[in-house]
């Protein structure tokens, strides 16, 4: 009856208790996908042996693979660092960061190695920019009470 | 606002423009055209309010909004309907 007499009024609004974007699911994978996706162009890159330059058609068609793989890197490893961003600043909140003093560090050396890797052909760059994103899942999942095993695509 | 609010709780709310620490109040969003429920942390000398979500590792609030003016608010919540299946603790 109560509930009637409340419906007579009119419709409720709704009043939200988290006010982030609204579908609040963040996960560390999207950043890994991205930039094992940079780190698979890095090693191509380098992996690249440059044809005869007098041979024409293979220069070309050298030079073709190269720029797809550069323009994959550098738009791969710029998403990384975005999505490292949001997770960052929009998912972890102060309290996180009394459980995990070095939280900022982390992401701010991952987001560097972002652009290391986005800038330079580095291997050691690279890899140093997984294991960083790793640790990062670590936390995230241990922020949520879950057990995630850290994997890759790759 | 777990655990003391769960998703699709309803809730009364008295409409007035001040409320008390510890009081939970619904408030526009500052930023947004939407609405927040919050409880009320502290007031400032300015009488701006510093509005917490109950669960700080997920709300985001006015650590991250800032203090809210007292012209957002709506009111204090006065009673809690709770929603079919949620547990609550408060």
């Amino acid at each position: 009856m109560f509930e009637k007499m409340i419906q007579s009024l009119g419709t409720a609004q709704v009043a939200e208790a988290h006010c982030d974007g609204p579908c609040g699911i963040y996960d560390p994978a999207s950043a890994r996908i991205a930039a094992e996706a940079a780190v698979s162009m890095t090693k191509k890159i380098l992996d690249l042996t440059p044809p005869d330059p007098s041979d024409a058609k293979a220069f070309a068609s050298y030079n073709n693979t190269l720029s797809r793989y550069v323009a994959i890197k550098e738009e791969q490893a710029h998403l990384a660092k975005t999505e490292l961003l949001v997770l960052w600043t929009d998912y972890f909140k102060p309290q996180h960061l009394e459980d995990y003093p070095n939280l900022h560090d982390t992401f701010w050396k991952a987001a560097k190695l972002c652009s290391s890797v986005k800038v330079e052909v580095s291997a050691e760059h690279a890899a140093e920019l997984m294991t960083a994103i790793e640790e990062i899942h670590k936390i995230f999942w241990a922020t949520k009470g879950r057990d995630i095993a850290w994997y890759t695509a790759g | 606002m777990s655990p003391c609010l769960a998703a699709g709780d309803e809730v009364l709310v008295r409409a007035q423009d001040h409320a008390e620490p510890g009081q939970i109040v619904v408030a526009h969003h500052p930023y947004k055209p939407s609405f927040m429920v919050k409880r009320v942390e502290d007031i400032d000398e300015r009488g701006y309010y510093d509005l917490r979500g109950d669960n700080p590792s997920e709300s985001t609030d006015s650590r991250s909004l800032g203090m809210i003016p007292k012209e957002k608010l709506i009111g204090v919540v006065t009673s809690r309907f709770k929603a079919v299946g949620t547990k609550h603790i408060c």
